[in-house]
C-alpha cells in the first residue's frame, strides 16, 4: 500500500564524497586524498580531497625524446663527425651530451610533477610553474564558484579519458583551469558534490 | 697597443686551448643552470609538499655536484 504521507528526513546530504580510496601513489596525475601532501598556506582544517596533474600520455613526447637521446652517441658514433676530435674533448662532449639531457629529463619531470591543481575542502588551488623562473598560484573559495566546465576535444583525450577542466570563479581571478586532467567527469562531479 | 696585444694572444692559442675555454664556459654556464635548479627545487618544495622531496632535493643536489666536479676536472685534465 502506498504512503500517503512520507515525513522529510533530517538526514543531511553528506557534504564530501563518502568513497574517497587514499591515494598513497607520490606521482599520481589523478590522487583522492593523496597521503603527505600539503601545499603552501594550506590551512589547519582544510583537507586535500583531490590532487590533480596533467594524465601521463602528455609526457610521452619527452619521455620518448629522452629515451631516443639516450642512444644517440651511440648512432653517432658508427658515423665519423667527432672523429677528428681528441679522445679528451670525445669524452667531455659525451659528457656534456649526458648533462644536458639529465638537465632536459629533470626540468620536465619537474615542470610535470609541480604543475598541479588541488580540491580541498574549502577551495579550488591551481600551482603553476613555467620553467624554472616563473610561478604563479591562484585559488578561489568553492562558495565562490559560478561555473564549471569540461572540454575533452580529440581522440587521443577520448581515448585516454582526460581533458581541461575551466571553473569560472567570481573571484578576483575570473577563470582557473586545470589543463589535461584524467577523469574530468569524476572531478566535476566531485566539485558538484562538496560546493 | 693593448689591443694589439691581447689580439697577438688570441692568435698564439692553439685550437685546443680556444676549444677548452668553449667548454669551460659552457660548463661554468651548466654549473650555474644546476646551482637555479637547486633552488627552484627547494621552492617548489616548499609550494608543494610530497614523499619525493628528498629524492628531488638529493637529485638537483647531485646533479649540482656533479657539475662542478666535471668542470673541476676539465680545468685540469682537458
Amino acid at each position: 500500500m502506498p504512503d500517503l504521507y512520507v515525513a522529510k528526513s533530517n538526514k543531511v546530504k553528506p557534504k564530501l564524497t563518502p568513497k574517497l580510496l587514499r591515494s598513497n601513489n607520490p606521482v599520481a596525475a589523478f590522487a583522492l586524498k593523496p597521503s603527505n601532501v600539503f601545499f603552501e598556506n594550506q590551512k589547519e582544517q582544510e583537507e586535500i580531497l583531490l590532487l590533480l596533474r596533467s594524465h601521463w600520455v602528455t609526457n610521452l613526447g619527452w619521455i620518448t625524446l629522452g629515451i631516443l637521446f639516450i642512444f644517440l652517441p651511440l648512432f653517432l658514433l658508427n658515423f665519423p663527425v667527432i672523429a677528428f676530435l681528441p679522445l679528451r674533448y670525445k669524452l667531455i662532449s659525451l659528457i656534456g651530451w649526458y648533462l644536458l639531457l639529465i638537465a632536459f629529463i629533470f626540468e620536465r619531470f619537474l615542470s610535470w610533477f609541480f604543475n598541479v591543481g588541488i580540491i580541498t575542502t574549502h577551495r579550488v588551488v591551481d600551482i603553476d610553474f613555467y620553467g624554472l623562473l616563473y610561478k604563479e598560484i591562484s585559488d578561489a573559495e568553492l562558495e565562490k564558484i559560478q561555473d564549471v566546465t569540461e572540454e575533452q576535444v580529440g581522440a587521443i583525450r577520448t581515448i585516454f579519458d582526460f581533458g581541461d577542466i575551466l571553473i569560472q570563479t567570481a573571484g578576483e581571478r575570473k577563470m582557473i583551469e586545470f589543463s589535461d586532467v584524467p577523469h574530468p567527469r569524476k572531478v566535476i562531479k566531485l566539485l558538484q558534490e562538496i560546493r | 697597443m693593448n689591443l694589439t696585444k691581447v689580439i697577438d694572444f688570441f692568435l698564439s692559442l692553439s685550437p685546443w686551448s680556444v676549444a677548452k675555454i668553449f667548454v669551460l664556459l659552457a660548463l661554468f654556464i651548466y654549473v650555474c643552470f644546476a646551482f637555479i635548479l637547486v633552488k627552484q627545487v627547494y621552492l617548489m618544495t616548499k609550494v608543494l609538499y610530497s614523499q619525493l622531496d628528498v629524492f628531488l632535493k638529493t637529485i638537483s643536489l647531485l646533479l649540482l655536484f656533479l657539475a662542478i666536479a666535471i668542470f673541476l676536472a676539465a680545468l685540469f685534465f682537458l
